[in-house]
This record gives C-alpha cells, sequence and structure tokens, in this order.
C-alpha cells in the first residue's frame, strides 16, 4: 500500500513505537517491578494490585478500539459479565474445570459481538457510543431478568478456584502471578498488532478515512475484528474475576463499572496501546490510598481524577511525549 | 438489662486512640472491623447501620468494654460494590480484627463470606441470608431473616389481615425481585392472586407506566418492594385507592418523608415502632434517641444488636479467642431488643415470623397497627 | 379498558419525554457552543435542584425566589466548569475523549459533594401547580406535568429566538462555527464558549427544577440523567435542540409503550434495542441537518 497518502500521525506508528529503546527499557522496568510487588507489599496492595490486572485486561480491549481506532465501546461490562457468569456455570452447575468456563464465556462473548457488531459497526462517532451504551442496558438488564440464568441480585456464589497444570491460585499472591503474566501477554500481542499492518489501517481508518477508503481497507471488517477482539478481552477479565472473587452477581456490572473500564486507558494515555495498566493502577489505588481521609474522600477521588485528566492531556504515557510535542 | 460493670483501673492508658469513650476501659483495644457502605446506593441504609454500629461501640465501652478492655471498631466504606468490599475485609484481616461487623448489601454479604468462612471469622451482617451455600457458612449470622420471611410477613398481613385475595406487586429489580420470588413460591399456601406484577429498574427515576398497569388490573391491596419513595408517589398520582403493604426498607423517616402525602395509610411489615416501644425495646430508644435527637428504626437497632452479639461472644469465648470458638459462642440464642434470635438455627437467624411488627404512617408519624403474623402449615 | 391504560401511559411517557427532551437540550445548546458532549449535564440538573431544596426548607425562603437562585446556581456552575476544567484542558490540546472522561469525572465529583453536603435522602419539591391534576379523557396527569409540557416548549423557543435574534447569541453561533473568523470581528471566543456552558447551566437548572416534583431529586441521579439526555440529543442529531425534544419524546414514549405491551421487566431492553433500531435505519439521524454522519 502507498504509505505516502497518510498522514504522519498514522505513520508514525502507534505511541508506543516512537522510542523504541525507551520502550524497551520501560517494559523491563514495568515486568520487575510487577514480579517484585507481592513481595514488597501487603496483602492487601496485593489484592489491589489483581483487581488492577483485571481491570487493565478489559480496559486494554476498550482502549485499543478507542486509541488505534478511534471507537468508544462502552459496552464492556457486557462482555465482561458474560464472562463471568460463563465461568460460574461451567464451574459450579455444571462442574467442569475453569479453563472450559473461561473458553465458554470468550467464545459467547466473540459470537455476541460479531452478531452485534456487524449491523452496529456501520455506525460511526456519537451514534456508534450511543449505540454501545444501548447494547450495554440490554445486556445487563437481561442479568437482572434472566435471574434463572444469573442469579438476579442474588448471583452465583461457590465459584471454585481456577487451577492450571496441578497449581490452584486460591491466595491473592498466587493469583497475582496467574492474572499479570496473562494481563501482560494480552498487551504485547495487541501492542504487536499496533505496530504491526493491522495497525496502519487501523490508524488510517481513524485519522483518515478517506486515505483508508483509496487503500481498499474494509473498514467494517476491520472495525469488527477489533470490536470481538475487545469484548474477548473483557470476556477474560470477567471469568478470572469471578474465579477471583468466588461470587458474582447483578451488582458488579454496573454503568459505573463500563465506565471505569474507558477511564483507565483514557488516564493512561489512550493512544498507546499499554496505556490501560498505568491507568488501571491509578484507579485501583487512588481511592485507597485517599480512604482514609474520610468522609470527603470520594471529594478527593473525583477531584484528583479531573485532575489527572485535565494535566495530562495525552496521558500518564504521554509525559514521554512531552519533549517532542514542542 | 442494667450491666455496670466496674473495671479496676491499671496506671497504663491507651494514647492517642483514646476519647471519654474508653473512660472505664484500659489495654489494648479489641479491634473488630466494620464495613459500611456510606456512598453509593446503599449509603441509605449504610449511613443508618454505622449510627448504630458508633453507639454500640460508645454504649459497650461505657459499661466497661470487652472484659476490661476498649472495643474498637474499624470502619471500611465499601462503596456498594462488592468487590471493593473484598478487598477492604481482606485487608482489615490482615490488619488483625478480630471480627467482621456488615456489610451491608447482600451482594457484598455473599462475597465477603466466602473469604470469613474458610478462614472461621465471626461475621455479622445485616443483610438477610440469600444463598444456599450460606447455610453452610456457620460462622456468619445475619441480623434480618431471608427472603422468605418477608414474602411470608407481607403476605400474611395482606392475607390475613386486610383479608385482600387479588394483590398486585410492585417491585424493584433489585432486593424486590428476590422477595417477589419468594412471593410467588408461597402464594399457593395463602391462597393468593397476583393480578399484577409490575418491575421497574432499579436505576429508574419514574415508575408510572408500571403503576398504571397495576391500577389497570383492579387489585384490592398493591405491594411495593423497593427502597425509594418515588413509586408510593407514582401510584397517589394516578389515584390508586387500594391499600398499600410494603416493607421495612422504606420503613425510614427520611423515605417517609419523601413520600409525602402517599405515605399516610401504607402498611409496614418491620420490627420497631419507637413512637411506641415495648417494654423490651425502650432501653435502645432512649439511648437512641439521646444521642442522635431522632427515633430509630430497624437498621440502627440490627446494627447495634450486631455489635452485641459479637460483643457478648467476645466476652463469653474472650477477646483473644479467634476463629471457630468465638463462632460457637455467638451462636446460640438471643434476645435483641426487638426480635428472639436463634443464631444455631439452620437459617442463621432463627428469627420467627410473630416477630414482625406492623406499622403505618399517620399525619407523617409511625403508629403500630395490632396485628400479629401467624404461620399457615 | 385496554385503550384507557394506553392512554394513561401514553400520558405519562410523553410527560417523562419532554424531562429528558430538556436535559438533552442543555446538552445540544453546550454540543452546538463547542463541540463537547457534557456528561455532567444531569448534575446541572441535580445542583440547581438541590439549591432550590435547601433554599425552600432550610432557609424557608418562598418557592419563585428558591428556583430562580437554584438555576442560576446551576448556571454559575456550568460557567465555572468552563473555565476551571474544558478551558485548561483546550488550551493544552486534549482529545475529545479526554475531555468527555473529564466531564466524567466531574459527575463523580459532584455527586461525592452533594453526598456531603445534603446527605443520602431524596428529597421532592412541592409540583408548581399545587397537588392539583388534570384529566386527559380517562387519564390523569399532574397539572405540574402540563407545566413541564410548557416550559419545556417555551425554553425551545426562547432557545431559538435567542441564537437568532439576540447579539450575544449570535455570537455565540458565530463563535462555534467558525471562531477565526469570528474573533477577527472583535469576539472573544473563550467567553462565548463559557456563556455556552453558563446556558446549558440554566437549562440543566430549569429541567431539575421541574422534574423534582415528579421524580425527586438524590446524590446519585446525575448519570441516570444525563443517559437519557445524552440518546435525547445524539438520536436528535445532537446540534438541533428541536431535534433533543424529538428524541427525548421518542425515549419517554418508547418507554411507556414497552411497559404496555410488554412485560415491565423488558422496559430497558425494549427502549434501547428500538434506539439501535432507529440510530441503524437513520444513519443521518433525525433530523438531516445532523452535522456528520452518525452524528
Amino acid at each position: 500500500m502507498d504509505r505516502s497518502l497518510l498522514p504522519d500521525s498514522v505513520r508514525a506508528g502507534s505511541a508506543s513505537t516512537r522510542h523504541s529503546g525507551g520502550r524497551g527499557l520501560a517494559l523491563v522496568l514495568t515486568c520487575v517491578s510487577l514480579a517484585a510487588a507481592p513481595l514488597l507489599l501487603s496483602v492487601h496492595y496485593v489484592d489491589l494490585l489483581v483487581f488492577a490486572a483485571l481491570l487493565a485486561i478489559s480496559g486494554l480491549g476498550v482502549g485499543f478500539l478507542l486509541g488505534q481506532a478511534g471507537i468508544i465501546n462502552l459496552a464492556q461490562v457486557a462482555f465482561y459479565g458474560i464472562g463471568a457468569y460463563a465461568t460460574a456455570h461451567v464451574t459450579v452447575a455444571w462442574n467442569l474445570p475453569g479453563l472450559l468456563g473461561l473458553l465458554l464465556g470468550v467464545v459467547i462473548s466473540a459470537a455476541f459481538a460479531l452478531v452485534m457488531g456487524l449491523p452496529l459497526l456501520r455506525l460511526s462517532g456519537h451514534f456508534l457510543a450511543l449505540a454501545t451504551l444501548a447494547l450495554m442496558v440490554i445486556v445487563t438488564q437481561l442479568f437482572f431478568e434472566w435471574d434463572w440464568l444469573t442469579g438476579g441480585s442474588l448471583g452465583i456464589g461457590g465459584i471454585p478456584k481456577i487451577s492450571l497444570f496441578g497449581w490452584t491460585f486460591d491466595t491473592p499472591m498466587k493469583f497475582y502471578y496467574f492474572a499479570w503474566p496473562i494481563a501482560l501477554l494480552c498487551f504485547w500481542m495487541l501492542s504487536n498488532i499496533a505496530d504491526g499492518r493491522p495497525g496502519l489501517a487501523m490508524r488510517a481508518m481513524r485519522d483518515s478515512p478517506e486515505a483508508a477508503e483509496v487503500m481498499a481497507v474494509d473498514s467494517t471488517a476491520l472495525r469488527t475484528k477489533l470490536f470481538v477482539l475487545s469484548a474477548i478481552l473483557g470476556s477474560i477479565s470477567g471469568s478470572l474475576f469471578a474465579h477471583y472473587v468466588g461470587y458474582i452477581s447483578v451488582e458488579s456490572f454496573t454503568l459505573e463499572r463500563t465506565i471505569v473500564m474507558i477511564m483507565a486507558p483514557v488516564i493512561g494515555g489512550v493512544r498507546n496501546p499499554w496505556s490501560a495498566l498505568p491507568g488501571a493502577i491509578f484507579l485501583s489505588f487512588l481511592p485507597e490510598l485517599l480512604s482514609p481521609l474520610g468522609e470527603v474522600y470520594r471529594i478527593l477521588f473525583g477531584l484528583g481524577l479531573v485532575l489527572v485528566i485535565i494535566l495530562f492531556p495525552q496521558g500518564l504515557l504521554g509525559i514521554a511525549n512531552w519533549r517532542r510535542v514542542k | 438489662m442494667q450491666r455496670v460493670k466496674r473495671t479496676v483501673l491499671s496506671t497504663l492508658i491507651v494514647s492517642a486512640l483514646c476519647g471519654s469513650a474508653f473512660a472505664q476501659t484500659s489495654g489494648t483495644p479489641v479491634r473488630v472491623g466494620a464495613i459500611v457502605s456510606v456512598s453509593g446506593p446503599l449509603a441509605f441504609v449504610g449511613t443508618t447501620t454505622r449510627e448504630g454500629f458508633q453507639l454500640a461501640e460508645k454504649v459497650i465501652n461505657q459499661r466497661g468494654g470487652i472484659n476490661g478492655r476498649p472495643l474498637q471498631l474499624v470502619f471500611e466504606d465499601d462503596a456498594s460494590n462488592p468487590d471493593i468490599a473484598v478487598t477492604k475485609v481482606n485487608a482489615l484481616l490482615n490488619s488483625g480484627v478480630v471480627a467482621i461487623l456488615g456489610p451491608t448489601g447482600l451482594a457484598a454479604t455473599l462475597a465477603t463470606g466466602g473469604i470469613t468462612a474458610p478462614k472461621n471469622v465471626l461475621q455479622v451482617t445485616g443483610a438477610g441470608i440469600a444463598l444456599p451455600v450460606e447455610r453452610e457458612r456457620k460462622c456468619l449470622l445475619h441480623m434480618m431473616p431471608a427472603q422468605h420471611l418477608n414474602a411470608a410477613a407481607l403476605l400474611s398481613y395482606a392475607v390475613d389481615g386486610a383479608k385482600a385475595k387479588r394483590v398486585g406487586v410492585l417491585y424493584d429489580s433489585g432486593v424486590g425481585q428476590a422477595v417477589m420470588n419468594a412471593m410467588k413460591d408461597l402464594a399457593p399456601k395463602y391462597d393468593v392472586n397476583f393480578v399484577a406484577t409490575e418491575k421497574f429498574d432499579l436505576a429508574a427515576t419514574d415508575m408510572s407506566s408500571q403503576a398504571a398497569k397495576l391500577k389497570a388490573s383492579n387489585p384490592e391491596l398493591v405491594m411495593v418492594l423497593t427502597t425509594s419513595a418515588t413509586p408510593f408517589r407514582n401510584l397517589r398520582q394516578l389515584n390508586v385507592t387500594a391499600p398499600v403493604v410494603t416493607g421495612l426498607a422504606v420503613a425510614v423517616y427520611e423515605t417517609v418523608k419523601a413520600m409525602g402525602p402517599a405515605a399516610e395509610g401504607a402498611v409496614f411489615a418491620e420490627y420497631m415502632v419507637a413512637e411506641d416501644p415495648r417494654p423490651r425495646e425502650k432501653e435502645f430508644v432512649d439511648l437512641f434517641r439521646g444521642e442522635y435527637k431522632k427515633l430509630p428504626k430497624n437498621f440502627e437497632v440490627a446494627a447495634w444488636e450486631a455489635v452485641m452479639v459479637v460483643a457478648n461472644a467476645l466476652k463469653k469465648a474472650g477477646p483473644d479467642a479467634g476463629g471457630d470458638k468465638l463462632c460457637i459462642a455467638a451462636r446460640g440464642k438471643y434476645a435483641a431488643a426487638h426480635i428472639d434470635y436463634d443464631f444455631a438455627a439452620p437459617d442463621m437467624t432463627g428469627i420467627q415470623l410473630s416477630s414482625f411488627q406492623y406499622s403505618t404512617v399517620k399525619d407523617g408519624k409511625f403508629a403500630r397497627v395490632a396485628f400479629t403474623a401467624k404461620e399457615r402449615p | 379498558m385496554s385503550g384507557e391504560l394506553l392512554l394513561q401511559v401514553t400520558v405519562s411517557g410523553l410527560t417523562n419525554g419532554f424531562l429528558y427532551a430538556l436535559i438533552g437540550l442543555g446538552l445540544a445548546v453546550v454540543y452546538k457552543g463547542s463541540a463537547i458532549i457534557n456528561a455532567a449535564q444531569g448534575d446541572f440538573a441535580i445542583v440547581g435542584a438541590i439549591v432550590t431544596v435547601l433554599f425552600t426548607q432550610s432557609a424557608g425562603m418562598p418557592y419563585w425566589v428558591s428556583i430562580v437562585i437554584g438555576v442560576m446556581a446551576a448556571a454559575l456552575l456550568g460557567g465555572l466548569m468552563e473555565v476551571a476544567c474544558i478551558r485548561p484542558m483546550l488550551r493544552l490540546k486534549a482529545s475529545e475523549e479526554s475531555i468527555l472522561l473529564a466531564t466524567v469525572g466531574l459527575t463523580f465529583l459532584i455527586g461525592a459533594v452533594v453526598l456531603v453536603v445534603v446527605g443520602k435522602a431524596a428529597y421532592f419539591l412541592p409540583p408548581i401547580g399545587g397537588e392539583a391534576q388534570v384529566q386527559v379523557g380517562s387519564a390523569t396527569l399532574q397539572r405540574h406535568a402540563v407545566i413541564v409540557v410548557a416550559a419545556a416548549l417555551l425554553v425551545v423557543a426562547a432557545l431559538a429566538a435567542f441564537y437568532k435574534y439576540t447579539h450575544l447569541g449570535r455570537s455565540m453561533v458565530a463563535a462555534s462555527s467558525d471562531a477565526d473568523g469570528a474573533v477577527s470581528i472583535g469576539i472573544n471566543v473563550p467567553l462565548m464558549r463559557t456563556f455556552t456552558f453558563m446556558l446549558g447551566g440554566l437549562i440543566g437548572g430549569i429541567a431539575g427544577v421541574l422534574q423534582t416534583p415528579l421524580i425527586g431529586v438524590s446524590f446519585a441521579m446525575g448519570i441516570a440523567i444525563t443517559l437519557k439526555g445524552v440518546a435525547a440529543t445524539v438520536l436528535g442529531g445532537l446540534v438541533n435542540p428541536m431535534g433533543a425534544v424529538a428524541g427525548g419524546l421518542i425515549i419517554g414514549l418508547a418507554e411507556a409503550l414497552a411497559v404496555f405491551l410488554f412485560n415491565s421487566g423488558y422496559q430497558n431492553v425494549v427502549t434501547m434495542g428500538l434506539l439501535i433500531v432507529i440510530m441503524i435505519a437513520m444513519p443521518n439521524g433525525l433530523f438531516v441537518t445532523a452535522r456528520r454522519r452518525g452524528g
């Protein structure tokens, strides 16, 4: 394809490739810190970091769609829920291993995303955002309504811990070393997609739709694939969540949760595929750090959130770009 | 029940944390975790619960604490979110609390129970028992009954008290749905016909259409299963004249105030009518009114009693007993201010149908309704 | 019998539709003047209502005075939001989604402040026009609901007149459609944006005061209200106030008819499903004046 047709923002690659050397170092440091964290922090913080991993995975899906393709996906919590309920059913009602639950969740979410994505992704802009929101409302209301399937507000309990090759991940620390490698793997895979040809096509579609059409990028097909990918990540995150907490109910699958999922990558700097990682850690830790302050901590959390978004317009990872921007 | 326990003060006084609340006590505090939802959709129940907890803590310490040592409640807010409740309970257990009070919500209780149960940590919650799995959690005590009992209390009044056969129900998608399901199970036993059952979303701001559908089915009596005042107002705006029966979730002064004229004449199935306290409730009502200058209702007394249960168990087994011994000490009969409990019962509460008190609203105030629910075989 | 029920739910649905329309109107005004979707629009309504409640109940002031104060407070909040939050972000060249999420953050913040100030309870205001009711055929309507409809239509008309006939209104339109051109004729573009947000706040405050006698107000309601308004205005094409009204009415009616026709537990499923169908069938919006494809 003739890349000269494309604007700089597309050709320059995903934000993460602009400083290859720096990126490699940052990645190694991140991995080392994450590996060492449970050994240095109390179990309380390890617990928080597990939730951060889960948020990072679902946030990755949403952030990828937004940052690379410009699509606001507010339906993520629906897939999170599907993954969680699939896991709950397979392990509790059918007494089968957790991995099958994970797989089932992924299959159902992908199929659902495909079926819904084909008509919806013809829309664009605000219509599409609203459509994903409508989808989320529909699915979450069905979670309530079909309580023979989901248990409704009483939920499904007794979800067993997940095991792999004989290891059972039944403590926060063990689960940490299960969830974070999965998260990092997902980030790495998606980052590679962003750097490759599909990434080019996505950003072309986002920033210069006319050029993308000239280059015969099939917009709807590509967007649907991305939507399915995002849904799969949401589902994986939901399945892990079900195993970690052992109990799920509709109250975990709310509008607020879907908003938090999209906040993570935006706070991190949505153009960068890795954005959901610092964003998720930030969103998981900030309330905890503020809660000792008592009554007003919710106000301070809102304030902190707004301030971070205002002060870091390119996100937390965008700090690296500050020197470049001038 | 006045037990002013005099303690011999040692020369060591605990610093920093102490206030006048610890005046009669000394030594290292006995720390008990308390998870309450003071923000989010359940803030309503959570903040009320906290008042009950705090009063109990204060009074227990005035009366000598736990065998002379001060009781210290460590509060955490789970923002009505079960995931945060899980994090908080882990943090509390890690910091060395000997028991857990709360959380506020049903989902949070089930989630945190999964953590305290394997560790045999005594947990006393205000939420009702929900799932069968909870019957295996011998250390998780409930201050409120299962949905079936709530449903039976409502049906009892509707059928035996108000002599209604055609009943319409307006309920929310949260706990309302759980109670509705229980009522459907019990319907044959009470020989009642649900002519209309209309559901509305928890987050909905208006239920006029559902109320209209209810009205069109011409019920003799309407049950409202919800936590907000709006459905009552919708019913009144549509001039629904059938008597209204509802549960303790809305038997709260602020909610009744928000209902405005729609509250008049509604009947509540609850546990405490503080305007007309029974002898067993008087001490608590007076203490609460003295402290907060307002009358208590169900969430407040349930919270107070939850602390009492934990405190009694700690006194019996010893503050450092921990785990199993504490649970065994707690699981027995207990006569609370408002209800007789039997925590050794299979449903972890032992509450009887006859414990329900019925009230109505006259001129904006609660008044007792003379009715006692009887079990139907 | 069924006909009576249909009439009643239609009347209730339209009333709600006008309430959604008012929120949508505020959103449309802000979007028209700044190209920003304000996720905190519902909180303008909450704040306007709460301030009115405080002045009526706690300070004991006459109802009309409290309403004016409440609406002004909401307008001020809008202006404050623009100056403190939007302006710096635009200066730092923040992306569209960052600004949107900043307004979401503001929703959390405002809700938290309201919780601390007035607590967890729900508050209702006295209905304007008293407790009286109006009969429309066999259907009952609060007199207040009639006033809501009249007020909504009045706001739309006033808005149209404002943009067309007043100097300020025309300046705001100029500033938003061609910023450079506006500057060249001496219009203070950032100030126009501030006024846009103040106008959005004003309309939000009016919406809050009008809806509170019917549905009450509490600290957590902001985002739910905004959602309905966003749906209304996006459906209507985002910049067109009449579109927001049409969108709001469609949603209100859909909700009511969903309950009439189906099991009430599926109310949101039906309404949202209809929304999706409409958007797919009419990708250019309900009104062809939509600025870009897909709204």
